[in-house]
């Protein structure tokens, strides 16, 4: 298993019940996991995210995640 | 509906029908085919042929939610091109109510003297005598305004920027809560005002001469399903109501695009204390507002209050545009300095980005270093106070970029740029580059396109086609007088048609299925006839050297979308 440590941002913490902005959410998976895996694993839908962002670089659903990755998930969002 | 023409050089005010060419046209429609058809292109924007327009959008005053928004247009005097600036409050919706299609100022007042327009509840407009308000800043003058008219009024006004005329000067309109907190702030419209001796238009609220709605059981229906769509959405539903515009602020951050130390780098240290949630927490903890109505008939609430650590009102609303401006941009991290900015700016009738952007480029070329808030607040002082720097720093980045003899000036046609660098979103540099009106993100943004992952924010390629469709569709909304913010609801093809359901039923004709595009068309047309005849040719549609020399970290790309490509954008079909 890999541990990856997940920020919600935006509204998302909220469907994330005692989810502790401070330290975020360690979320086990199998080696080899994706960011599409993790957003399952969270019950996030397309709908809901925008930029995933890994270890500070703007990711794609089908990179991979490394044991120990810091990843950050925004909610998709119009200018204005 | 009717047009009001005030002519301020000898104060006479004639009312009209509105004339058949200007049919169908509201807010941005009707104030660009106006001065394309009306104000010689080569005048003096400070001079007495500039023409000062006033539009409700095309749906202002209807049941519509979210068509509180007003159109000020101009030729202006800092892109010396077609201006469009748009801003909300009550001012829209109370004079459509009031069955008026436009304010339309022309003339110039004798050189001194200073006016206000009122418009009462009949929508009767007379001219009054406003010499002693000369100087008010926008708090003070709102506040004793509406202790003389009452409540039941509401402002458009200019601060001393406006009156010194300078190239940021915005025109602030009152929200809700009747501060003058809400900016029709891009273009130096406040010059154009104050060069035209106006201080301020007073209206009245409870007009009762709306326009007709041809089908209003069809028009409310349609209408209803654009306000579900909007409260479904998350980020009108819930992002923007929790955490208002600066919920945006981590996500672009995240795609290294929020330019930030004058746009030397794409990623802002400091990010976390001015983010959407860190600003969401801080108002909690004081008792401030997170979640507030800025705009007559907004379902979103994108608004919020910023107090200060005794629960005392700072501003409204702090957005994100100017978390940036006066934040990452010229490196200040502290929420408490740029909420002061921001009223400053509001008070002083200022455009925060205009003048954040200005700012930005006095740090980078030394004059003060990055993230010293209160050198910032000092210098923006200096603008109300007309002394020779403070005159220069309102008057914009290029000016303050002269100035200092310094090559990075982050603007297009004189117009300081937006919150997202044109190397990480290349579809907003097009857009910056191209637009009539200037480095203008509203003018046509794919943060959504990005954010949904549809487009590459880093590559050439589908940008301009991109751009030349949001430029379109925007241009159709600010006709139509709906928030930008409630886009979103006319993106789906479900939403397009609803829209078209409710125009059709607002005029008593079916709609034909291209009919927003045809009038989005429309309107990019006028203004680019105008801006050609002005003088602006596709030298002035590029963006600044350093965006295609300069590699901004961390991506490291600078921008790629060629000439060409940009020339092609408004080849229309
Ligand atoms: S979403 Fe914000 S800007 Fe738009 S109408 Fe509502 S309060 Fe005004």
């Amino acid at each position: 298993m890999i541990r990856v440590t997940v920020q919600l941002h935006g509204t998302l913490p909220r469907r994330v019940p005692a989810y502790d902005p401070e330290r975020g959410l360690t979320i086990s998976l199998a080696p080899g996991a994706t960011v599409a895996d993790l957003l399952d694993a969270l019950g996030l839908t397309a709908e809901d995210t925008g930029v995933v962002a890994l270890d500070g670089r703007v990711a794609q659903p089908a990179d991979a995640l490394s044991d120990g990755a810091r990843v950050r998930i925004f909610q998709v969002a119009h200018g204005g | 509906m009717q047009l009001i023409r005030v002519n301020m050089t000898d104060q006479s005010i004639h009312v009209e029908d509105m004339p058949s060419a200007y049919e169908g046209l509201g807010g941005r429609g009707l104030t660009s085919v106006m001065i394309d058809a009306e104000v010689p292109p080569r005048c003096d924007p400070l001079g007495p042929e500039n023409k000062l327009i006033l539009a409700p959008g095309l749906l202002s005053g209807t049941p519509l939610v979210n068509t509180g928004r007003i159109s000020i247009g101009a030729k202006s005097p800092l892109t010396g091109g077609i201006k469009e600036s748009n801003s909300g409050g009550k001012i829209a919706t109370s004079l459509a109510k009031l069955g008026i299609a436009a304010v339309v100022v022309e003339g110039q007042a004798p050189a001194g003297a200073l006016w206000r327009l009122v418009i009462d509840d009949q929508g009767k407009a007379a001219l009054q005598q406003a010499s002693d308000d000369k100087g008010a800043r926008t708090y003070a003058l709102c506040a004793k305004l509406l202790e003389q008219f009452g409540p039941k009024y509401t402002i458009a006004c200019i601060g001393p920027a406006g009156e010194l005329q300078l190239g940021s000067a915005s025109i602030q309109t009152t929200d809700v809560d009747d501060r003058p907190c809400r900016a029709a702030a891009r273009g130096g419209l406040g010059a154009v005002m104050g060069a035209k001796g106006l201080k301020a238009v007073v209206v009245a609220t409870q007009g009762k001469a709306s326009d007709t709605i041809a089908d209003p059981e069809g028009f409310k229906e349609a209408a209803k399903a654009i306000a579900q769509g909007l409260q479904k959405n998350p980020f009108t539903g819930q992002v923007l109501p929790n955490l208002g515009t600066a919920g945006i602020l981590g996500g672009v951050n995240a795609m290294g695009a929020f330019p930030s130390y004058n746009a030397t780098k794409g990623v802002f240290d400091g990010w976390e204390k001015i983010s959407g949630e860190a600003l969401a927490e801080r108002l909690q903890q004081r008792g401030g507002k997170t979640k507030h109505m800025g705009c007559s008939q907004c379902i979103i609430h994108c608004s919020n209050e910023y107090v200060d650590d005794k629960g005392k009102y700072v501003t409204s609303s702090l957005e994100y545009e100017t978390l940036w401006s006066m934040g990452g941009m010229i490196g200040v991290d502290d929420l408490d300095a740029i909420a002061r900015l921001d009223f400053l700016c509001d008070d002083i009738g200022l455009d925060t980005m205009n003048t954040g952007v200005a700012l930005a480029v006095a740090m980078d070329a030394g004059h003060k270093p990055f993230g010293d808030g209160a050198a910032a607040i000092a210098m923006v002082e200096e603008v109300a106070r007309g002394t020779d720097f403070g005159r220069i720093l309102g008057s914009g980045p290029v000016a303050v970029g002269k100035h200092f003899n310094h090559h990075r000036v982050p603007a297009v046609k004189g117009q300081g740029i937006a919150a997202y660098d044109p190397r990480a979103m290349q579809g907003l540099g097009v857009t910056y580059a191209t637009s009539t009106m200037g480095a203008d993100h509203t003018a046509g943004n794919l943060l959504g396109l990005y954010m949904a992952g549809a487009l590459d924010p880093l590559a050439a390629e589908g940008q301009a086609d991109a751009s030349r469709g949001a430029q379109v569709t925007m241009a159709a909304l600010d006709c139509i007088g709906l928030c930008i913010l409630a886009g979103g609801a006319v993106a789906s093809s479900k939403g397009r048609e609803a829209m078209l359901r409710l125009l059709g039923a607002k005029f008593g004709r079916e709609m034909a299925p291209d009919a927003l595009t045809e009038m989005g068309v429309r309107i990019l047309k006028a203004e680019k006839n105008f801006n050609t005849r002005a003088g602006l040719s596709a030298t002035d549609d590029r963006l600044p050297r350093f965006f295609h020399e300069e590699p901004l970290p961390p991506h490291n790309k600078t921008f790629l979308v060629s000439d060409d490509d940009l020339d092609k954008v408004y080849n229309f079909q």
